[in-house]
């Protein structure tokens, strides 16, 4: 008996499951109260948390999820609603008209969905809105022009879309504090910065290069030359230790033999390190030069 | 727990006894409350350099050192020249300089700045990914809260052995999910044949009457685990787990080394939900100083970070998501040849925490410049009660362990960096 009874259970959870995950929600049905457009948000396969860690302000999020622009009026029965996210979701203009309606709303989601210019007019009632993602989505300029009447806008991206930096100009105007990104202009001068720094690298690196270069051809055939002073150093110092003199200038002439010595021996090694240093240092160049390019022709 | 969360079947009985039916406002107080579960926070892409990048061949140049240092897009903050994308966002960008962590052997170190607690034998803390899947994630959703991503490694395989994330006392849900490969993905994610529907019903016809008759966590955890990888596998939301899936001038931006496309996996993954991502790249134990290596590294270091930065940035999901990157520890002052836990640095990106600055200061001279920290030490555990905080959670509240035995979420003692929170 158990068998059959589980076996059926399982048929419905795989029956829902799919539903859910293919891109048919249950459809639209109007919710009494909040526990049932909860229960409503979650069935579109969406969730219901708390903003922040104090106070009661709410987030919405039905990324990717199959919510339609009906099912937004499941969080009109929701009290303030502050976060929605709505990334890649099949929203459109319609949707506008339910978002436009809650007052407390303080970031807004909308990447990647089918909205357009003439639906953010819808928005303008939103007098708490600070943050506006239209990440992706098929806007303009005409659009921005509707988002003027949102005084406390602090954010806007409109990254991957049709709007331009005149667009952008003139809706910052009467908003001087708001950052919209991207901001070309910020980016072209950082990534001219970093080319300059990698440029001044790679110059002072290319020096290095040269004298590594040098040393690999010149100093190896007087490793023997070198090897000799250096011992000749040694039984210097070891001379004027045991007459007890002043060993200071012994010493460092020991020292300095030394280090020719060692420059010489390593010469080979130090030039293939200088080598694989150089090859990094051109790629960095070449990697900030062609984001300097990208950004020009843009 | 010291709010216990009010699940959806619950609710459906307080309903179904009337508490729920009227519009008074003490149930929507309750529900505020419980039924609708504590803030997402921010989401976390910790970049892991495993076995301690050194300090003064990146975020902390010193004048004299191997490295030179190079202005950034901050006045009066240097980092070294190899990372000059990396410099341009230094106003998304804090540097933690001084680090003080006290453990200079690779794997009780890693396991230190995983869990914000020492080794200890016969005990397993819960590593911060799990923490963050513990009480970040939303009950139920279809992706992981956790995964962790195989960055590979260059130049050598050493540095100790690897830390492995485990959720200890939070439970097996909690344990990441591992990618070993960016480029593959989650493999398995598709079903082989197509009676998947018809084998999944034997197996839990199976397991109904296994888990009726030996009714123990262990037996509903494993369960749990294995709906999750079902749902998984339904999910649309999957298809984050596929680069290839990105366009290509975009894979490109990345850069064509592991790392970046480790991170471009890992940026996907935050998009479609995921709350904490650890990439892991190994082999930055360099005992024959960190000068040549690092110059090897910097090329797709610089462009994969920076990229990654200005990727979370364009997509407005900047604000909401704290990248970290650090190792174990730094590496000694002058040509970084040995473990150092003394002085040390990290960076911060996004999280919406205030950027553009640098936290602590090291000293400048002496026989090891660099060696000694001049302000404002971080500890260990000021670092994960600043890292919880700064994902939005509450750090003062105890787990229960095994044996009822309380453990705070993070030492009590642990001092978080105010100046670093909004």
């Amino acid at each position: 008996m158990i068998p059959v009874r589980c076996s059926l259970v399982c048929w419905l959870l795989l029956l829902t499951i799919p539903v859910v995950g293919r891109g048919q929600p249950p459809p639209y049905k109007p919710a009494a109260n909040a526990a049932e457009a909860i229960k409503r948000i979650e069935e579109i396969g969406g969730s219901v948390r708390k903003a922040a860690l104090e106070g009661d302000a709410l987030e919405v999020d039905l990324r990717s999820t199959a919510a339609t622009d009906e099912h937004l009026q499941y969080l009109l029965a929701l009290k303030n609603v502050a976060v929605v996210r709505l990334r890649e979701c099949r929203i459109g203009d319609a949707g506008l008209v339910h978002l436009g309606k809650i007052a407390v709303l303080k970031k807004l989601h909308l990447e990647k969905t089918q909205i357009t210019d003439a639906g953010l007019k819808h928005l303008a009632s939103l007098k708490e809105l600070e943050v506006l993602n239209l990440f992706g989505c098929g806007i303009g300029d005409a659009g921005l022009n509707s988002l003027q009447p949102l005084p406390k806008l602090k954010s806007l991206f409109v990254t991957e879309t049709k709007v331009t930096e005149a667009g952008i100009t003139a809706l910052r105007k009467t908003k001087p504090n708001l950052v919209v990104v991207p901001d070309r202009a910020l980016e072209r001068e950082q990534a001219e910065a970093a080319w300059e720094t990698a440029k001044k690298a790679l110059a002072e690196m290319d020096v290095r290069f040269q004298v590594a270069k040098k040393d690999a051809e010149n100093l190896p055939p007087r490793v023997a030359e070198l090897k000799k002073k250096m011992d000749e150093a040694a039984k210097k110092l070891n001379e004027t230790k045991s007459k007890g003199g002043d060993v200071s200038g012994a010493q460092a002439a020991l020292k300095a033999a030394q280090q020719q010595h060692s420059q010489a021996a390593n010469a080979a090694k130090n030039f293939e390190i200088a080598q694989k240093h150089l090859a990094a240092y051109r790629q960095l160049e070449a990697d900030t030069r062609s984001r300097v390019e990208a950004l020009r022709t843009k | 727990m010291a709010m216990p969360l009010l699940h959806r079947r619950d609710l459906l009985r307080l309903s179904a006894a009337g508490l729920l039916s009227g519009v008074s406002v003490p149930w929507f107080e309750a529900l505020a409350r419980a039924s609708v579960g504590r803030p997402r926070g921010k989401s976390c892409i910790l970049l892991w350099m495993d076995g301690g990048p050194s300090q003064q061949h990146t975020f902390d140049p010193k004048p004299g050192g191997q490295f030179r240092a190079a202005p950034t897009s901050v006045p009066g903050i240097r980092i070294v020249e190899q990372l000059p994308q990396l410099g341009q966002c230094m106003r998304d960008m804090v540097l933690l300089r001084s680090m003080r962590t006290e453990i200079n052997d690779h794997y009780d170190a890693k396991y230190l700045l995983h869990t914000g607690y020492r080794r200890a034998p016969g005990f397993e803390h819960p590593a911060v990914g799990s923490i963050a899947s513990h009480q970040l994630a939303a009950a139920n959703s279809d992706m992981p809260a956790f995964v962790t991503i195989d960055a590979g490694y260059d130049l050598r395989l050493d540095g100790g052995r690897s830390y492995r994330n485990v959720p200890g006392y939070l439970g097996p849900q909690h344990a990441p999910l591992a990618v070993n490969d960016p480029a593959r993905g989650l493999e398995n994610l598709r079903a082989a044949g197509n009676d998947l529907a018809a084998r999944l019903e034997l197996l839990a016809a199976g397991e109904r009457g296994f888990s009726e008759e030996y009714a123990l966590p262990n037996v509903s955890a494993r369960q749990a685990a294995f709906d999750r990888a079902v749902r998984l596998m339904r999910s649309p939301r999957a298809r984050a787990f596929d680069v290839e899936a990105e366009p290509a001038r975009m894979r490109e931006a990345y850069g064509n080394h592991r790392f970046g496309q480790s991170c471009l996996l890992a940026r996907r993954l935050v998009e479609a939900g995921v709350s904490f991502v650890e990439v892991f790249h190994r082999g930055w134990d360099d005992h024959d100083g960190a000068a040549r290596n690092m110059a090897q590294r910097a090329p797709w270091l610089d462009r994969a970070m920076a990229t990654l930065i200005r990727d979370l940035k364009d997509r407005g999901m900047l604000d909401d998501t704290l990248i970290v990157w650090m190792g174990e520890f730094g590496r000694t002052p002058g040509n970084g040849d040995g473990h150092f836990c003394n002085a040390w640095s990290t960076m911060w990106a996004g999280g919406g925490i205030r950027t553009g600055q640098v936290i602590g200061r090291t000293s400048e001279t002496g026989r090891n410049p660099g060696g000694t920290i001049e302000d404002r030490p971080i500890s260990a555990v000021d670092y994960m009660a600043t890292l919880c905080l700064a994902l939005g959670m509450n750090i003062r509240q105890d787990f229960q362990a095994p044996g009822q035995r309380p453990v705070p979420m993070v030492d009590h003692a642990a001092q978080p960096i105010r100046e670093l929170l909004s």
